[in-house]
């Protein structure tokens, strides 16, 4: 909240809290001003109107005085009282009193409706109403207090007494006023003065209307008094007015006519009147339940109370408008300090502002802002001392400017700087990321590759291309007889001594050299005869495979080396068996054949043809085991890979032919005819026994297995870049639910089998072995009694 | 022909069938042959002195096998000239390339060949210069 509003809000609290102080206090004073005022105006009202009340009822008292004094009353009293006078005397006396008295009396004052005599037991013995004669006026002064006929027979002359204000009804609508007075008689006494009767007079006088205009100021209006007209005319509400002691109104209300007489008025004023004795002069709940202010004025003696009443209302009257305008004043104050306040606040307060608007604009940057300085006050001063800091803050900003610009060329270097480091930066991680990536592959093929290096059943040996080793698994430790620390960073060299046989193999033609060298892979196998002597002394026959390992650069090469001593006494073993199994076989075979040819030869005698018939059956059953067991070891020695090859280059056609010529004999006993086609500048690079071999078994098949006058035919091809061979004859053919068996060995087809019975069913299985052994693949095409063509292939060699 | 003429052939055979038929054989062919069964006593013979044209030296031999038999002569400077060819049962080219290695004349598998032919071979060996 601003100080505008701070200020205005003090203000109006103040002003209010001032004019509210005020307002009641004001309130209070007015209000006993006013409360005293009339109470004391009422007292005064109902002093006066006890005046006039006095005076009125002295009148009255005149009157009945006056009339006591009547001396033809008095006489005639006098008489009638009198004991000694007769009753009929009595009675003509009364009757006389009694016209006199309404005739002659009453008429001079309307106002007096009745006017009896009274004995002194306060029965009436005249009277203006003949008939009240006899009435007992003294009950009714024991019974109301009224007549106060006691007082008066003991009266003195010249007293008269008025009893208060009753209303009786049989005599009166209105209310009454009774006065008495004795009557004295017309003779004089000792003293001088008239002798005392025992009679009184008794008037009854109506006389509210006066007496209430008297209290109400029209009787005295009349009389020329003033005071009640003037209290009724300035109270609009005053009221004067004449009360017994039970209450009852004896005058009317002048304002209020609809009141009469005999209404009850408050106990509470009656009380205080006639129990307490005191006179009230204060504010009171008046009969109708109004608040008034009322002095009484307590007429014991008459048994009347005498009221002058102002409404309260009225009364406070002033104080009711005195309240509005307080208020009005006040809210009408308070409405002009606010005002006075806020505009105060704004003229004073305006060269603030217009610092606060400076301030503002320095905060936005425009450090050239000053506060104009407007007033020769605090707030002038305070713009003084403001302008002077924008100045300093103007050029500390200036400078500060200057410096901020040349940091911040600075700083842009440096950032281009940064960001090209930072560029760097995320391609050198991105690299040790793609590193890291790598790595964990490698590592995951490092242990798949350890794995696998670990569990291989052979020794495994790698070298740097430096022929330095850095990897050697289980197996080639224990091969080796060397722990990892005595190998690693060293040569093989160092380690193993390689022989061929009993040669140490150079350096260079050891095979990790020359896969080093050459990048060829090479492999040692149990053929090749080669050991190792490791550190132990001990020497095994090895089988090797080196092969290169290189990724874009050379990286160094992997031994695989396994002991074949097992394998080697294995295979020694075959082949002794082999060997002494065939040199066991043949042996004997031989000498067989030898001693058969012999006896053939006729070298021991001459046979008879019998005898050289038989000897010729013997002869060529050892041929054919000869043949068999030939072909047997030819296959087993194949297949224990004990079989070499010896290359040479031959003229084919010549070989072929001579193969042909061998079996001359036989193809011109079946009178078979021949073709060979093959060129003849055909030569080719062949083991020559064993193409011999296959040749001369496929020939010697076709030749075994078909018919008189068939024919052989054997060619030679160049299909696709391959050398291919073929033997085709028109024989009995293969059946073809025998053609997958027909390699098999001692597999004899049925067709053969009773065409040639006594085959070994080696044949094929040998060609094909030999024809394998040399690289080439062998087919063939059969129908069976139709023929068959046999093919084989014989790859280049150098 | 003379004695002194005829050729003295060394056969060392363990199988004494065979080796009789081989003598007879080269008996017949006019040479003069002398069978050892084993290649100790062929060794003995040549230690004490005998020498011959030529050797027919079978490879399976108990005992001292025929490469071994080979090799010591050739050790011996004065028996390391003996003309020797290799008539074996088995043929077998590494077999055959040690003999050659070790001055084999000739290497020939018996089971291959019939008597004659084997004894036309030797022949021819032995005339050979």
């Amino acid at each position: 909240m601003n100080i505008r509003a701070k200020l205005a809000i003090v203000f109006s609290v103040v002003t209010v809290s001032v004019g509210v102080a005020v307002f009641f206090y004001l309130n209070a004073y007015l209000g006993s001003l006013l409360s005293d005022g009339m109470k004391s105006t009422l007292r005064v009202v109902a002093e006066i109107s006890e005046g006039s009340y006095f005076v009125f009822t002295e009148d009255v008292k005149t009157r009945t005085i006056d009339w006591s004094s009547d001396g033809y009353i008095r006489n005639t009293v006098e008489k009638m009282i009198d004991s000694g006078t007769p009753l009929k005397e009595k009675n003509r006396l009364t009757h006389e009193l009694n016209i006199y008295l309404k005739e002659k009396k009453i008429v001079h004052d309307p106002s007096v409706i009745i006017m009896d005599i009274l004995d002194r037991n306060g029965f009436v013995v005249a009277s203006s109403r003949a008939d009240r004669v006899g009435v007992d006026e003294g009950k009714e002064e024991r019974e109301l207090g009224a007549i106060r006929w006691s007082e008066a027979m003991k009266a003195k002359f010249g007293e008269a007494f008025i009893s208060s204000i009753v209303s009786e009804e049989d005599e009166s609508t209105e209310a009454m006023t009774h006065a008495t007075a004795r009557i004295f008689s017309t003779t004089l006494g000792k003293d001088g003065f008239p002798l005392p009767l025992d009679a009184i007079v008794l008037l009854h006088f109506v006389r509210s209307d006066q007496l209430s205009g008297m209290l109400n100021g029209s009787f005295q209006e009349e009389q020329g008094g003033l005071t009640g007209v003037a209290f009724g005319k300035t109270y609009t509400s005053g009221e004067i007015y004449l009360v017994d002691k039970n209450g009852f109104l004896l005058t009317s209300p002048s304002r209020d006519k609809k009141r009469h007489i005999n209404e009850k008025v408050s106990d509470y004023v009656i009380s205080s009147c006639f129990k307490d004795g005191g006179e009230i002069n204060e504010e009171y709940l008046n009969h109708d339940g109004i608040k008034v202010f009322g002095a009484s004025m307590c007429i014991k003696r008459d048994n009347i109370m005498l009221l002058a009443e102002v409404q309260s209302d009225e009364t406070f009257a002033p104080l009711a408008s005195m309240r509005r305008s307080a208020i009005l004043g006040i809210l009408f104050t308070v409405a002009v300090i606010v005002l006075c306040s806020i505009l105060f606040s704004s003229i004073t307060l305006r060269p603030l502002d217009s610092i606060i608007a400076t301030a503002r604009e320095v905060s936005e940057k425009k450090y050239s802002a000053r506060a104009p300085i407007k007033s020769k006050d605090e707030f002038g001063y305070l713009a003084i001392v403001f302008n002077d800091m924008l100045d300093k803050l103007e050029k500390a900003m200036v400078e500060a400017y200057d410096k901020a610009k040349d940091l911040s060329e600075k700083v842009l270097l440096i950032e281009n700087q940064n960001a090209s480091l930072e560029g760097g930066r995320k391609a050198m991680i991105n690299l040790l990321e793609d590193a890291r990536e790598l790595e964990v592959g490698l590592q995951n093929e490092r242990d798949t590759s350890s794995a696998i290096i670990a569990s291989i059943s052979e020794g495994l040996l790698v070298v740097d291309k430096n022929d330095k080793i850095i990897l050697m698994n289980p197996v080639a430790l224990k091969l080796l007889g060397v722990t990892r620390e005595e190998c690693l960073g060293k040569c093989p060299i160092d380690i193993i001594s390689i022989f061929k046989g009993d040669e140490l193999v150079a350096p260079e033609d050891r095979p990790v050299a020359r896969t080093l060298k050459d990048g060829e892979n090479v492999f040692i196998g149990r053929e090749d005869n080669f050991y190792f002597q490791i550190p132990s002394g001990r020497k095994f026959p090895v089988a090797i495979a080196t092969s290169l390992i290189k990724s874009g650069n050379l990286v160094g090469a992997v031994v695989i080396f396994s002991d074949i001593t097992e394998d080697k006494l294995l295979d020694e073993a075959k082949s002794s068996f082999i060997s002494t199994a065939s040199h066991q076989l043949r042996t004997p075979l031989t000498s067989i054949r030898w001693y058969a040819e012999m006896l053939l030869d006729e070298d021991v005698g001459a046979l008879n043809k019998e005898q050289k018939d038989f000897a010729q059956e013997v002869y060529n059953g050892a041929a054919r085991l000869n043949d068999t067991i030939n072909s047997l070891l030819y296959i087993s020695r194949i297949e224990s890979g004990k079989l070499q090859e010896e290359l040479v280059e031959i003229e084919l056609k010549p070989f072929v032919k001579s193969i042909f010529d061998e079996l001359a004999p036989l193809i011109s006993q079946k009178k078979l005819s021949t073709t060979i086609d093959i060129g003849d500048e055909v030569r080719i690079v062949v083991d020559k026994f064993m193409l011999h071999e296959v040749i001369s078994n496929l020939l010697s098949n076709s030749i075994r297995y078909t018919n008189e006058g068939n024919h052989i035919a054997l060619g030679y091809d160049i299909v696709e870049g391959e050398a291919v061979c073929s033997v085709a004859d028109n024989g009995i053919g293969i059946p073809d639910n025998q053609k997958d068996k027909i390699f098999g060995k001692f597999f004899r087809a049925e067709n053969a089998m009773s065409k040639v019975p006594d085959g070994s069913g080696l044949g094929l299985n040998l060609v094909k072995q030999f024809v394998e052994k040399w690289g080439g693949r062998i087919w063939f095409y059969s129908i069976e009694g139709k023929g068959s063509t046999f093919y084989f292939t014989i790859p280049p060699r150098s | 022909m003379d004695a002194i003429d005829k050729k003295m052939i060394l056969v060392v055979e363990d199988d004494v069938a065979l080796g009789k038929a081989i003598l007879f054989k080269l008996d017949k062919k006019g040479y003069s042959a002398t069978l050892a069964t084993d290649a100790e006593s062929a060794l003995q013979l040549l230690k004490n002195g005998a020498r011959y044209d030529f050797i027919w030296l079978d490879i399976l031999l108990p005992g001292m096998s025929g490469l071994d038999f080979l090799k010591k002569i050739r050790e011996d400077s004065a028996l390391k000239d003996e003309r020797i060819a290799i008539v074996s049962a088995s043929g077998g080219y590494d077999k055959e390339v040690i003999a050659k290695q070790l001055g084999a004349v000739d290497y020939i598998v018996k089971s291959q060949f019939n008597l004659n032919d084997i004894i036309e071979r030797v022949a021819g060996d032995i005339n050979k210069p």
